[in-house]
């Protein structure tokens, strides 16, 4: 059982740390490194006593990638002890997690790979730098080209899946975290989470990345969170007009390509889809980043602050998101109703409780917007009447 | 006969080497500082707490009084600190910049921890055996004028190579704390 490997390792590797962290300073400081080296080196010679019998099989490899990543972990948290270390944990979680990295490669542990990430992830919460924004781009991309070998090496498996989950995980953790620093904190993770929602969707050559249309579901929550956000407390993303709106701005033109390419790739397949559903897609997929890009020109080059009642465009755009969803749902899928539908009514919620608008407006458009669902309603029915006589006929 | 070696072996040496390189490079740099460095006294307070990974460790709280001529804004990524040590070896800052200083005695503090007047030093914990923390804890308040911490500089690091009571290491006094109670 793979399971007895890894809690082996994980056993015998923190009965290593626990002993090293006693703290052996009655010793001379040259024992103290060599005990620091000793658990690493049998970790090697167990690697490498695995290549010299090609033992490559998952307990192998999870067990002893696992049992190596502790005992690299050890032996420099022994050196940063040896000689009092600040207590900059961040450094140490870099320098380590990079040192697993080759791990996740030579030992084909994706237990290695995991840790990779969590360190990784750690290492940029842990930071109060956001100058390394861009870093983790570069880090996570270091894991791809594992996680692809072994989707061609068997891609059921069970811990392969939850690698894929952890690498999704903590991706969006560590962006969030580290786009709290910018002051356009809430724009910065929409344009994030629409980025994930966009490049999940792209097609190569016909050929759908499996693990990538998991990125769908947080992207497209943080899409919706951020529209809410800017629909109803507009105050919250005013700070766009408070200059340096710079970084911003480059990150819009990135995803304004992807999510072009995204057009250009998929405008084919899209047009062969119901109406309702194009648009749908054109909405989501290419609407929302031109919608803010159009803001940021407006705020950059014309310097006008609020020319256009930003907030009432949102809100538009979140009511015409419901009901195409709604619409697109009745035709085809369910989830798309499902979600349509929330949208739709936490947006009356929201509105119908915390607008500022008078009672009198407030009961004349809720009034409006009733009439306008129930002739929806009608029309829909009629024209699903209309589907089925024609199915029977 | 020889056989050609494959790739896959070679890799794997590599990264095999490396790992055993990288923390022989980071001790050899700090056997280095420890070896030729210059030492400054410091007063310390300690107190002691836990960590889960590196194990025991007295934290301290190392500060050193930033002199009234000088002004860095405290929001400064990285800041040089030159130090001078008195008669009796205790440290006092003469050089605080934004800028990179050369020469002796002088530390690369990155995020520099200001307290109104006072600078932080980022050297905050001294690692001891398991048991024997909590009792420099108790053992350090008798001493709470004579406890500081000699740190020694070169190449703009410094590293902590000893926590003493007036005048005696503090593993010393406690081991000889134990022989007497044993007597």
């Amino acid at each position: 059982m793979i399971i007895f490997s890894i809690l082996g390792a994980l056993l015998v590797g923190s009965g290593i740390i626990l002993i090293l962290a006693k703290n052996w300073s009655s010793l001379s400081v040259t024992l103290q490194t060599v005990l620091a080296f000793l658990p690493l080196i049998a970790a090697q010679v167990l690697v490498v006593y695995m290549y010299k019998k090609d033992k490559f099989n998952r307990r192998w490899e999870e067990g002893t990638g696992l049992f190596y990543s502790i005992t690299l972990l050890s032996c420099i948290a022994l050196i940063g002890q040896i000689y009092h270390l600040p207590g900059e944990f961040s450094n140490y979680l870099l320098l380590c997690s990079l040192m697993i990295l080759p791990l996740c490669y030579i030992c084909k542990s994706k237990m290695a790979a995991m840790l990779y990430l969590a360190g990784v992830t750690g290492w940029m919460g842990s930071t109060n730098d956001f100058s390394n924004i861009f870093h983790i781009v570069f880090l996570f991309l270091l894991v791809i080209p594992y996680i692809i070998i072994e989707n061609k090496r068997d891609s059921n498996e069970g811990l392969l899946h939850l690698l894929q989950w952890v690498f999704l995980f903590c991706l969006f953790i560590a962006w969030l975290v580290k786009l709290t620093f910018f002051d356009q904190y809430l724009i910065m993770s929409g344009l994030f989470c629409h980025l994930l929602f966009i490049t999940a969707q792209l097609k190569f050559k016909n050929q759908e990345f499996k693990w990538l249309t998991l990125v769908r579901i947080p992207g497209f929550i943080g899409l919706l969170v951020i529209l809410y956000v800017a629909a109803f407390a507009p105050e919250l993303t005013e700070d766009v007009t408070n200059g340096a709106g710079n970084k911003i701005f480059m990150f819009i033109l990135i995803i304004l390509f992807i999510s072009l390419s995204l057009l250009v790739i998929s405008i084919k397949e899209w047009i062969k889809l119901p109406r309702v559903a194009f648009v749908q897609n054109l909405l989501v997929s290419w609407i929302f980043p031109s919608l803010i890009f159009v803001l940021l020109i407006n705020i950059q080059l014309i310097k006008a602050s609020y020319s256009i009642p930003w907030f009432l465009i949102y809100n538009l755009y979140l009511l015409g998101l419901g009901i195409v969803m709604i619409i697109n749902g009745l035709q085809s899928s369910k989830t798309n109703l499902r979600v349509g539908i929330l949208i739709l009514f936490s947006w009356i919620f929201i509105r119908f409780f915390f607008s500022e608008l008078s009672f009198l407006t407030r009961g004349v458009l809720f009034i409006l917007m009733g009439i306008g669902f129930l002739v929806t309603n009608y029309l829909l029915i009629k024209k699903q009447d209309r589907g089925a006589n024609d199915g029977q006929d | 006969m020889m056989g050609r070696i494959k790739p896959k072996w070679v890799v794997l040496a590599l990264v095999l080497l490396a790992h055993l390189t990288i923390p022989l490079i980071l001790i050899l740099n700090f056997q280095i500082v420890l070896g030729r460095g210059e030492d400054f006294k410091i007063l310390a307070r300690p107190i002691d707490p836990t960590d889960p990974f590196r194990g025991k460790y007295v934290a301290l709280q190392l500060e050193l009084e930033v002199p009234k001529w000088i002004s860095v804004s405290a929001s400064a990524e990285t800041i040089w600190v030159r130090l001078e040590a008195d008669i009796h070896g205790f440290a006092s800052i003469i050089e605080l910049t934004d800028y990179e200083l050369k020469g002796p005695g002088v530390l690369k503090i990155s995020h520099p921890n200001f307290r109104r007047d006072k600078l932080i030093l980022p050297y905050d914990r001294y690692y001891m055996e398991e048991g024997i923390a909590y009792q420099a804890e108790i053992v350090a308040r008798e001493f709470s004028d004579s406890t500081y911490v000699v740190l020694t500089v070169k190449d703009k690091i410094g590293l902590l190579s000893g926590l003493y009571l007036s005048g005696i290491r503090i593993e010393d006094y406690i081991s000889l704390l134990e022989k007497n109670e044993e007597q």
